[in-house]
């Protein structure tokens, strides 16, 4: 049942994003992920009677780095908050973190959709320290403190999210943002990246919102998609049957693409949150923020309006730009080269193809690249051969202009050779070439193709398929 | 009490330059400590005290280094001691050992102080009493009927009986000066900040501070000194110097003192007493007193409650049976051993307080309590901060009533605290100065306070005071 | 204050009645309702005359992994347990 025409959702996102600082957030504590269970511990963030937390100022200033990439204001007075319940995760039963004073407020991040941007509000971002890790055995469950206290930023989005597709795009500028802060990995299957969605349903034209509910437990964009996806056609149903949505936490099944009711609100915590009084406020100075601002680095989207000066189409700009690793290789290619358009062409066409996941790297280097894709401007080898160069010389070193004369791949533009070519190939196509004289237009193709393979690949295609028209006297097809 | 325990440190620094050991005064110390009539000890160290006397003997030649060269002392046992028991007389904590020392302990190590055992206390301090602990409570050796103070009444006892020179304490609303002055002893809660709380288990972080309790006021100043200091492990520790000892005998021509009305009027007979006449002790040595109103003072127990109780009930949810401490045998669901861990291994007292805490911050109270008990707080601060800037000391009782007997009941418990909860929301030091004993030979004690940072008003005073009252002249 | 504040603090009174110095949890609540005081004040947050308090960025051991998992009631292959809470 399709109800995006009667009802439209609102959604808004809370994710949780690792720093990778050295030390914790509120110990000395290596924050290196995938050591030997309870090996990165100590009193402090195992809370051991008596002792007291002091904060890292990486994280304080990440924290404060992230706000600035997201247009946020940055407070000039912040403090701490417990955040008190209990569960074996959290070894001091409370969780230090921010309440009614965040680091960080009002920011916003520009997301594309099918070719729109949207501006999606961020409404504050503030710091807090991580839990311990549970792993579930038979008959008990073991906890790991290691992850415990590692520095973590909480970013709330504005309910300004309108469609799944819109927070996957979202939750991938983020993502993109903050590889380009270098504050965080944003690893999703190591947890370094984390969502809770927040979704209501109401009827198209309605004012007033529905009642929403919290989905937890996605460890993917795609899950997340799909769980936005399920959950809206949940309450829609429901409304539908004339129901009521109630607000609730819910848990997303990666097997049965479903959400299930985890808490209802009633169950929920009272948190009783309440000012830190063991770590001192924050007065953070306009001339550090000032200082923190200048070093930024280039972020996304003006790195993609450089691109876009330079004359690269603004799709190709924004699939570049979206990755930092990829970012950072055009930029090397950039400096190399004034013409980058076939480069950029390729990059998001055929070395896009050939990257296997995020951590994939690109095994050409930036002057290679730039030679294939010089040699096609040149017309020393056609746009088929420029494309399987590519995988051609994929993890090696070779030297595309030496590779090409080697192995016979150099173009052929020379006319006379080409109407030989054409000549040979309408020889051995005599039933396409009397289909196509009995007004078979489509098998003009075979001819061509049967061509561009007696070339071996290397016709020149504009030129061949002139000197094919010419010796057919076939101009209009 | 024998010839070497009834001695000051200071004295105790002189016969050492006679040739007195550090091993015979530790054994003098040590003997009166595991005799222990008063319950005052939870936990001896007998024997690594002498193993450490021993090796500062080995090391005499370097005496001068160390101010507390060779004098034993003890800590409250809410004061973190590696590798020995640290119970807060608790039954949560019977058996706890720290992986590490208290920043106090180190520097009172480094400063050549041997540690001879852990004192008894109210559990986790919660209590002016010391009778809510799990392993009994502290006997008052001048009257057995009455109390012996609390929290850190172990402490003060084990000063006053010489089972030790020195002792470390914890005031969180009066922890440390109202033992003292059950005790004849001085008790010093310096200003928050100046001695970092790390390795100090928790009660209520805003208002927690460790203290000293010794036979004099140069001790006390020789102590705190060595106390005193910004700890990297403690975020709200301050690195302001304390100049104490040099300040003593500078006297107090010239120092405006003022006694608070409100206090004064709630108190006893003998206490008011006490107070006339070392109003009139001080005039006679150059300093002025007068009469000063605060009426903001009425609020401070109120506010104290609710933030005590509600940073308790944070403080203390980390005792849950899971890492360390108590563990009920119960262990079918994660619900049972929470709960059973902690309504079994907590006392009733505790568990009061826990749950008052959670009361005022509970989302639809928080507004009414506990914020407006931080309002309160800051009014307080306010006022007082103006008083002083035309004074340099206040003078007022410890207590409105010179001691209490055993088992005293009633919600008028909570209300004792009134005299020395304000030094706690405010943040500021108090001294409780021992200035005779009544007819009954119960000690009497007054409380003087003053500005953030100026220890050295206390001590001048408290020392002009003591010298006068031993009839010797400034 | 309902059982449902109590099991928030995982608490209960092992004997209800029980009680010390004659104050129990109801005379503390009527002591904190009882006793309305105003003030035009702001909530003073901090008391220490510490701001901005920050250490550097380093890690290193605390060399005390054996001790603190050898203080848990039950351990094993270096992980803290508890009952089952899933």
């Amino acid at each position: 049942m399709n109800y995006s025409e009667k009802y439209e959702m609102t959604v808004g996102l809370e994710t949780h994003i690792e720093l990778k600082t050295q030390s914790k957030i509120f110990c000395g504590c290596s924050t290196k992920f995938g050591d030997a269970p309870n090996t990165n511990i100590c009193p402090v963030c195992t809370g051991m009677p008596g002792t007291l937390p002091t904060l890292n100022r990486a994280a304080l200033d990440y924290a404060i780095l992230a706000g600035l990439a997201t247009n946020c204001k940055i407070a000039s007075l912040t403090k701490f908050d417990r955040k008190n319940y209990f569960y074996p995760d959290l070894p001091k039963a409370y969780q230090i973190s921010q309440y009614d004073m965040p680091l960080c407020t009002d920011g916003y991040i520009d997301v594309e959709t099918d070719g729109e941007i949207s501006r999606i509000g961020i409404e504050r971002i503030h710091l807090e320290e991580d839990a311990g890790k549970l792993v579930h055995e038979k008959d008990c469950t073991g906890i790991d403190y290691n992850r415990c206290g590692v520095p973590l930023i909480e970013v709330v989005s504005r309910p300004d999210i309108k469609s799944a597709e819109q927070a996957r795009g979202y939750l991938q500028k983020l993502r993109c943002i903050m590889l380009y802060l270098g504050i965080s990995d944003c690893k999703m299957n190591e947890g370094s990246l984390r969502c809770d969605v927040n979704i209501s349903v109401r009827k198209k034209g309605s004012t007033a919102l529905g009642e929403r509910c919290e989905i937890k437990n996605m460890n993917s964009f795609s899950f997340i998609v799909k769980a936005i996806q399920y959950e809206f056609d949940r309450q829609c149903e429901l409304y539908e049957r004339g129901g009521t949505v109630l607000p609730e936490t819910r848990r997303y099944d990666q097997a049965t693409g479903r959400t299930e009711l985890m808490r209802t609100k009633e169950q929920a915590n009272d948190y009783r949150y309440f000012p830190e009084p063991d770590i001192p406020p924050l007065e953070i100075s306009i001339e550090h923020v000032s200082r923190l601002k200048e070093g930024l680095p280039i972020l996304p989207d003006e790195r993609k309006s450089s691109y876009i000066a330079l004359g690269i189409k603004s799709s190709s700009a924004e699939m570049i730009a979206s990755s930092k690793y990829i970012s950072d290789y055009f930029q090397a290619v950039i400096e190399r080269c004034s013409d980058c358009e076939g480069v950029a062409n390729l990059l998001t066409g055929e070395v896009f193809r050939m990257l296997q996941g995020d951590d994939d790297e690109i095994r050409l280097s930036p002057d290679q690249l730039i030679c294939i894709a010089q040699m096609a401007n040149e017309g020393i080898i056609n746009r088929s051969t420029e494309k399987k160069l590519v995988s051609l010389l994929w993890g090696t070193d070779t030297d595309p202009r030496k590779y090409v004369t080697d192995n016979s791949l150099v173009q052929i533009n020379d006319i006379d050779t080409l109407k030989g070519i054409c000549e040979k190939a309408i020889m051995q196509s005599q039933k396409a070439v009397s289909d196509l004289r009995g007004g078979k237009l489509t098998a003009y193709k075979a001819i061509l193709g049967k061509a561009m393979g007696l070339s071996h690949g290397n016709a020149n295609p504009v030129l061949l398929d002139q000197c094919m028209k010419d010796l057919l006297g076939t101009d209009d097809i | 009490m024998s010839y070497i325990t009834k001695r000051t440190i200071t004295e105790l620094a002189s016969l050492q330059r006679d040739g007195l050991s550090c091993l015979e005064i530790a054994e003098a110390y040590i003997k009166n400590a595991q005799a222990d009539p008063y319950n005052a000890y939870i936990t001896v160290t007998g024997e690594q005290a002498l193993e450490r006397a021993m090796a500062l003997d080995r090391i005499r030649e370097d005496r001068k280094a160390f101010p507390l060269f060779g004098i034993p002392y003890a800590a409250k046992d809410n004061i973190c001691t590696k590798g020995i028991l640290t119970t807060c007389a608790s039954k949560m904590l019977a058996e706890h050992l720290p992986v590490y020392d208290a920043t106090a302990i180190r520097h009172i190590h480094s400063a050549g102080g041997v540690l001879i055992g852990k004192t008894n206390m109210d559990e986790f301090g919660m209590g002016s009493s010391s009778d809510t602990g799990y392993f009994g409570k502290v006997i008052n050796p001048f009257n057995e009927q009455r109390s012996a103070g609390g929290s850190s009444g172990g402490s003060a006892v084990a000063v006053a009986t010489g089972a030790c020179a020195f002792a470390l304490g914890s005031d969180t609303g009066g922890s440390v000066r109202l033992p003292a002055a059950f005790n004849g002893v001085v008790g010093v809660k310096p200003t928050y900040g100046r001695i970092s709380r790390y390795g100090l288990i928790a009660f209520a972080s805003s208002l927690d501070q460790i203290g000293v309790l010794t036979k004099d006021v140069t001790d006390s100043a020789t102590v705190l000194e060595q106390l005193c200091g910004k700890d990297a492990m403690d975020s709200t520790s301050s690195e302001q110097s304390a100049d104490l000892v040099h300040a003593l005998s500078q006297g107090i021509q010239g120092m405006r003192i003022a006694v608070i009305r409100e206090l004064t009027d709630i108190a006893d007979s003998q206490t008011r007493l006490s107070i006339t006449n070392a109003a009139a002790m001080i005039s006679k040595l150059g300093g002025t007193v007068e009469e000063i109103s605060v009426p903001e003072i009425s609020k401070c127990l109120w506010a104290y409650y609710v933030i005590s109780s509600a940073e308790a009930s944070s403080n203390l949810a980390r005792y849950d049976g899971v890492r360390y401490g108590y563990s009920a045998p119960d262990r079918t669901t994660l619900s049972s051993l929470y709960t059973k861990s902690r309504s079994e291994g907590f006392g009733t007292e505790v568990k009061r307080r826990l749950l008052l805490g959670g009361y005022v911050l509970s989302a639809e109270n928080r507004s009414a309590y506990y914020l407006k008990a931080l309002a309160i707080r800051n009014e307080i601060k306010s006022t007082l901060s103006r008083v002083f800037k035309d004074l340099d000391c206040l003078l007022c009782p410890v207590s409105p009533n010179i001691s209490w007997e055993c088992g005293f009941q009633g919600a008028d418990t909570y209300k004792n605290d009134i005299c020395t909860v304000i030094a706690n929301i405010t943040g500021l030091p108090a001294m409780s100065l021992p200035c005779g004993t009544d007819s009954n030979g119960v000690p009497m004690e007054l409380q003087l306070m003053a500005n953030s940072f100026n220890e050295q008003a206390l001590y001048r005073v408290g020392y002009a005071l003591e010298q006068a009252l031993k009839g010797g002249t400034r | 204050m309902t059982d449902q504040d109590k099991r928030l603090y995982r608490l209960t009174m092992l004997d209800p009645n029980e009680s010390s110095h004659g104050a129990d949890l109801s005379e503390a609540i009527d002591f904190i309702n009882s006793y309305s005081p105003d003030t035009a004040f702001e909530p003073c947050v901090h008391i220490s005359d510490q701001r901005n308090v920050t250490r550097q960025d380093e890690a290193h051991s605390s060399h005390l992994q054996k001790e603190i998992l050898s203080l848990a009631p039950k351990a094993a292959d270096d992980y803290v347990l508890v009952p089952k809470t899933v």
